[in-house]
């Protein structure tokens, strides 16, 4: 039966809605992926020498070694929130008969099968590759690779018991967050000591000592047997909260909501729009990543000076845009698990589209407020390199997103998870984010070829002017040809 | 298949969702659970399959506690809803599977697919289709013929006229009554629709706010009791 359970998860896996998707997306998907994890094994490549060069007194394996405890806590306060619990794979299987034990067992072994028991392997195989085999010893390398391999593995156990226990999950996560939060406390305040117990649990794998290993493994093992424990009492959690059984608590309209009522117009779209990534996990995780671009943009502008601040124009496109540049990449996908009723209602889909305009653009003028000072503090003559590339991403960057986003024809499900979702992913998003992205190298050519001061910002700036002004029209014209592929799509999204 | 819940209570946060101070259902009997949206059937029907907490109480299938043994799993059959369907397998697949795990075999499978020909209407098997891709009434359909098709001495469906059309409507409501009588299945059914569970069930048992308001086993000349009960909610 358990050899049955692990094919069906291998089935479940192989005619996932992922190989359903044509070659050439499988391949854009394959490369971004494949992109992602060169970047962190080349970090893991690069680091040693640059540690090295920076900090020639210490080794560099030592440096991680001392940092090792709050490396593991970043993953573990990550794992906390961003990893899931194989619950979708076992549910059916609740009223057939199976054991509870057998159910038990397979959840514990498919847990393991999660890109966070594996992915730091990434950074610290080089890494170690580079600084402890060639000084020390194969045996070194491997028992170090090893440990790492433990605490991971530790991290992973108690994320799983967090999760599979049946008391109140907020509270769990509460009293982690705030034991993490302590521990982090404790580590600036008596940082040394931090250090120094962190570099000697990296030093006792690095040597072997078989006393570290065996009280991990049992630290493991203990954890995973409380686990199944838990699990075994009965999976009504799992089914619980995969029901929705949630009661909502507040039932009244938010200060935001009511603020929308009072729009004239865009008033119940905003309303509609405000719901939708408010209430569903995917939206609302990429909302609650919209404060990180802002630390991100800061860094960026203190960073660079006037001169080279061009070589970030792709990136600043990205993050100036704000949520909105996310949201748009899936223009009107997010709305086709309820397009039928859009479609079937009085809706003037014209200042639909204005509304979402107006909505993402709102959002970008929003951050542009908040940063702005800290940008003119940091040198006034970035305000200009700042608002001509928000005029220009909501307006030239947002009409091509939403021109080639009325060809969007994948389904999401904006309540599923944020993390590894490949839902939505379609060649014609690849297509709309390199028509932006290339849309500003003329700019940049201009920038060189007129004789002005700042030429490519000010160029940004006038034609996201012109964009903005012109908005009424083109928006029409987007309007116009969503009415020509309105059946495509809906039947489309019936079927995709 | 006798089926006894003792002071079946669940709450879901503060919110009382079921309350049964006693309820026996024996062998045989064809139960069918009527009420509003919210009067607690599907919470109950969760409760027998040991798919939620009960906040306090019990329940025995067989004198067997629910969420203690698992012996009454091997001969229990229910369909609820689309969870309980493996939606990555083909419904061939499914059907396998899921007889498998009650000691039938492909061909035992096969041969027991045919008196369901005619439900199936060439529109499940052979489709080449996995299950997440079938019309959600075929989807039901999936899920109650897997159930069936086990030939499980308890059964218990959750809306099983739902997305149906009528014929087919009409071919399950006649299936159920027919194995209801040959095979001595007790069943326990929830519904809306009270034409077909009046004309199939022995025994209607009207659930609301969580707590049983009626329980008749007179059905033939009790259902209009049930009829204005609803007719004067209505009002």
């Amino acid at each position: 039966m358990f050899l049955k359970l692990l094919k069906h998860s291998f089935l479940a896996y192989r005619r996932s809605h992922f190989f359903e998707k044509s070659l050439y997306v499988k391949l854009l998907i394959g490369f971004v992926v494949f992109t992602l994890l060169f970047y962190i094994l080349t970090i893991g490549m690069a680091l040693p020498r640059i540690l090295y060069e920076n900090i020639p007194e210490q080794k560099p394996h030592n440096i991680i070694f001392s940092t090792l405890v709050f490396i593991m806590l970043a993953d573990l306060l990550t794992r906390s929130f961003v990893q899931k619990i194989p619950s979708k794979n076992i549910l059916p299987y609740f009223h057939l008969p199976i054991s509870k034990n057998r159910l038990a067992n397979f959840f514990i072994i498919k847990a393991w099968f999660n890109i966070f028991n594996f992915y730091l392997l990434v950074f610290f195989v080089p890494f170690f590759g580079f600084t402890i085999l060639p000084n020390y010893s194969l045996d070194a390398f491997i028992f170090t690779i090893t440990g790492i391999l433990l605490l991971s593995g530790l991290n992973h156990s108690l994320t799983i018991l967090l999760k599979s226990s049946q008391a109140n999950n907020y509270y769990l996560k509460l009293i982690l967050i705030l034991l993490i939060i302590l521990f982090a406390l404790t580590g600036w305040f008596y940082s040394e000591y931090f250090f120094r117990a962190s570099l000697w649990l990296g030093n006792s794998f690095m040597e072997g000592k078989i006393s570290t290993f065996v009280f991990f493994i049992i630290l493991i093992i203990f954890l995973q047997a409380k686990a199944k424990l838990n699990l075994k009492k009965g999976f009504y959690f799992l089914i619980e909260s995969g029901q929705g059984q949630k009661i909502l608590k507040k039932n009244k309209n938010t200060f935001i909501e009511r603020v929308f009522d009072k729009v004239p117009v865009y008033g119940k779209y905003w309303d509609i729009e405000w719901k939708l990534i408010n209430r569903n996990k995917r939206a609302k995780n990429n909302l609650y990543q919209w404060p990180l671009i802002f630390p991100v943009l800061v860094f960026i502008f203190w960073w660079y000076s006037e001169e080279n601040i061009i070589h970030m124009l792709a990136l600043l496109i990205l993050f100036v845009g704000s949520y909105g540049f996310f949201h748009l990449q899936y223009f009107l996908s997010w709305e086709s698990r309820f397009f039928d009723f859009l479609a079937s209602r009085k809706i003037c889909f014209y200042e639909f589209f204005r509304a979402k305009f107006y909505f993402y653009s709102l959002m970008a003028f929003i951050q542009c407020l908040i940063l702005l000072p800290i940008i003119i503090f940091i040198n006034p003559l970035f305000v200009l390199v700042y608002l001509s590339i928000m005029l220009y991403t909501t307006g030239v960057a947002f009409c091509i997103m939403m021109y080639t986003g009325v060809n969007n024809s994948t389904r999401i499900n904006p309540d599923a998870k944020a993390f590894f979702n490949f839902e939505g992913i379609s060649g014609n998003q690849f297509l709309m984010i390199l028509l932006v992205l290339f849309s500003i190298i003329p700019f940049i050519i201009i920038g060189h070829i007129i004789p002005l001061e700042n030429g490519t910002f000010w160029t940004l700036l006038i034609t996201g002017i012109i964009f903005w002004v012109l908005h009424p029209l083109w928006i029409k014209k987007i309007t116009n040809n969503f009415y020509k592929r309105r059946h495509i799509k809906l039947e489309t999204f019936r079927h995709n | 298949m006798a089926v006894t819940v003792k002071n079946l209570q669940k709450y879901y946060d503060k919110n009382k969702a079921l309350d049964i101070t006693e309820l026996n259902i024996s062998g045989g009997e064809l139960v069918g659970i009527v009420g509003n949206n919210g009067a607690g059937k599907t919470t109950f029907l969760r409760l027998v399959l040991d798919l939620l907490q009960p906040t306090k109480g019990e329940v025995l299938i067989e004198g067997e506690n629910v969420s203690q043994g698992e012996n009454w799993k091997s001969f229990t059959g229910s369909y609820l809803d689309e969870g309980f369907l493996i939606d990555f397998m083909t419904p061939e697949e499914y059907f396998y599977f899921s007889g498998e795990l009650y000691g039938l075999n492909k061909s035992d499978i096969d041969e027991r697919l045919k008196s369901y020909k005619s439900f199936l209407s060439n529109e499940i098997l052979n489709q080449k289709k996995y299950i997440r891709q079938l019309s959600t009434g075929n989807k039901q359909k999936t899920g109650i013929i897997a159930a069936l098709i086990v030939e499980p001495n308890l059964l218990l469906l959750d809306e099983p006229f739902n997305f149906l059309d009528p014929t087919s409507q009409i071919r399950i409501r006649n299936r159920l009554k027919e194995i209801n009588v040959k095979q001595k299945t007790t069943m326990v059914i929830s519904s809306h629709n009270l034409n077909h569970i009046g004309s199939i069930c022995s025994r209607i048992i009207l659930l609301e706010k969580g707590y049983i308001i009626k329980d008749i086993t007179d059905v033939e000349n009790k259902l209009q009791e049930i009829e204005d009960y609803f007719s004067l909610n209505a009002q």
